[in-house]
């Protein structure tokens, strides 16, 4: 079993000022996909993420350059994630393919990644 | 994943109102708004997180919480609010979740509410309007379509009734014993009214808003379940509501055409809701008490048990309208009453009776029927097509054209 990181992307704030009849529809069919994921023990973990408010840190010429960021402005930021658990890629996309995460905006899209498993990269370093 | 579903339309609606309703009596009627505002904001943090961590293992507790957090941060503002903070340490969820919109209990919290939504110095529109908003958890949007009225107006009128609620000092308590009947009774004209709204929209392309009168259904048992406010009139009125409500599903046929109650296909109505108004009636029947809303309930008692229209005990109808129109006259029970004649007696003595209500769809329609069923098809005609042309609604207007359309 390998897990994957399934990235959420989409404009910030998108979803903040939906009526709550839109925002409970949302949240029903992320919770129904969350769970049915949940109850075959496909998933691993998940955060939200806040859409703005953090900081972006940099190296500049050896100096450490901080700046505010993402910002409300920014075209596309992440906005949560999950881990899932799934034996190879094609079943992870099958898992993702569900979410609702894509259809809820034409801005969304998610970004699927497998997570470096490094048992298996010592087994076969040898 | 109807579990789901069914979790958050509970937290939305039930866990939602119990939780306003609580933050409301502690910070008091002037700040029903921040206590709204913060429930809320605690439904949308839930609704937004919870997909990620799932959800929390008592998610009631979980909304109070984060709305109480947010009632003190939106508090911190105000000079007063530090002071509140302690006395807000306490709220916690009352009871738990269930899964009815119909059988729920009232908290203690929620009743004290609805008995300041519904105090006597606000107009009956405002109480409903602000019953339906803060007791019901309806949306503004969902109110100004149900009431017929713009979401600005329906604001307006809500800021309005709040401001009159603090100036008026009311507090978010139950009333004291010597005001309760007359309180009660205040509570109850405004959910018979909401449940007006919802059985015969004023307006739009439905006929029916069937959320106006689930809410005014629950209330009306809560509040004849209440022990504060268990009386023969609150049973009265649940029976009457629920009565009503049985015929809800047949109000418009598959059509979307309004159907008159004898069209109306009686296997499709809600047995379920005829048992629970026939057992409320039952209870409505102790003491000596005869209240308007047990009028009421009787005539609803029997047209839903009337197995066939055919079978409708018209001049017992008839006389009970004439009794309410002793005790509450009013120009629809006139009408009403004139339409039970007519179906009593024979159309002449229902055109004798009716009253002159020029500009009411209802009573041109009534006219347009007693007038076919004498034969002067001209005339009706013409009432129908009056009839029509005031319709407030699509499936009623569409009642009227099919009614012209076939031959008298």
């Amino acid at each position: 079993m390998a897990q994957f990181m399934v990235l959420l992307h989409q404009t910030p704030n998108y979803n903040v000022d939906l009526p709550r009849e839109k925002m409970m529809e949302m949240t029903k069919r992320y919770m129904a996909w969350g769970d049915s994921l949940r109850q075959r023990g496909k998933l691993a973990g998940g955060e939200k993420l806040t859409a703005s408010g953090g900081r972006h840190l940099r190296a500049k010429d050896g100096k450490l350059v901080v700046s505010d960021g993402p910002y409300a402005e920014a075209k596309d930021v992440v906005g949560g994630f999950f881990i899932i658990e799934a034996k190879d890629l094609a079943e992870a996309e099958s898992l993702v393919r569900d979410c609702p995460h894509m259809s809820l905006a034409p801005t969304n899209w998610a970004e699927l990644r497998p997570i470096e498993d490094m048992a298996q990269v010592r087994a076969a370093a040898g | 994943m109807s579990t789901v579903h069914r979790l958050v339309d509970s937290l939305a609606r039930d866990s939602a109102s119990r939780l306003v309703a609580s933050l409301a009596r502690r910070l008091g009627a002037g700040r029903i708004a921040v206590a709204e505002d913060a429930v809320q904001h605690a439904l949308m943090q839930a609704l937004s997180l919870w997909p990620f961590k799932g959800v929390p293992e008592r998610p009631e507790a979980w909304l109070a919480t984060v709305a109480r957090n947010r009632a003190l941060d939106l508090l911190r503002s105000e000079s007063r609010g530090v002071a509140l903070a302690e006395e807000l340490v306490p709220l916690a969820p009352a009871s738990q979740a269930s899964d009815g919109h119909f059988d729920r209990e009232l908290s203690d919290d929620e009743l004290a509410l609805l008995f300041a939504v519904c105090h006597p110095a606000l107009s009956v529109e405002m109480r409903v309007t602000f019953a339906l908003k803060t007791v019901c958890g309806l949306t503004v949007p969902q109110i100004a379509s149900g009431l017929l009225s713009e979401p600005t107006a329906i604001q307006q009128r809500l800021v309005r009734a709040r401001r009159q609620l603090e100036a008026a000092n009311v507090a978010i308590e139950p009333p004291p014993p010597e005001a309760l009947p007359e309180r009660a009774e205040s509570v109850r004209t405004a959910l018979y009214l909401m449940f007006n709204e919802g059985y015969s929209a004023s307006s739009g392309d439905a006929l029916v808003q069937p959320e106006f009168c689930v809410e005014a259904v629950r209330l009306a048992r809560a509040l004849a379940a209440h022990p504060m406010t268990a009386a023969p009139a609150s049973d009265a009125l649940a029976a009457l509501l629920a009565l009503t409500a049985a015929r809800l599903p047949t109000r418009v046929g598959p059509d979307g055409v309004a159907q008159l109650l004898e069209d109306q296909p009686r296997d499709q109505w809600d047995h379920g809701l005829i048992a629970l108004g026939l057992a409320h009636l039952d209870r409505s029947a102790r003491g000596d008490e005869l209240t308007v809303w047990h009028l009421r309930a009787e005539i609803a008692l029997l047209h839903s048990t009337a197995r066939t229209a055919g079978e409708t005990d018209w001049p017992r109808i008839a006389a009970i309208y004439g009794e309410l129109q002793a005790v509450d006259p009013s120009p629809v029970v006139a009408l009403a009453r004139a339409v039970a004649i007519g179906r009593a007696q024979g159309p002449a003595a229902g055109l004798a009776a009716l009253p002159d209500l020029s500009g009411n769809p209802y009573a041109e329609a009534a006219r347009g029927v007693f007038l076919g069923e004498l034969g002067r098809a001209a005339e009706a005609r013409s009432h129908f097509e009056r009839a029509q042309a005031l319709a407030r609604t699509d499936p009623e207007r569409r009642l009227m054209a099919k009614r012209l359309s076939s031959p008298f």
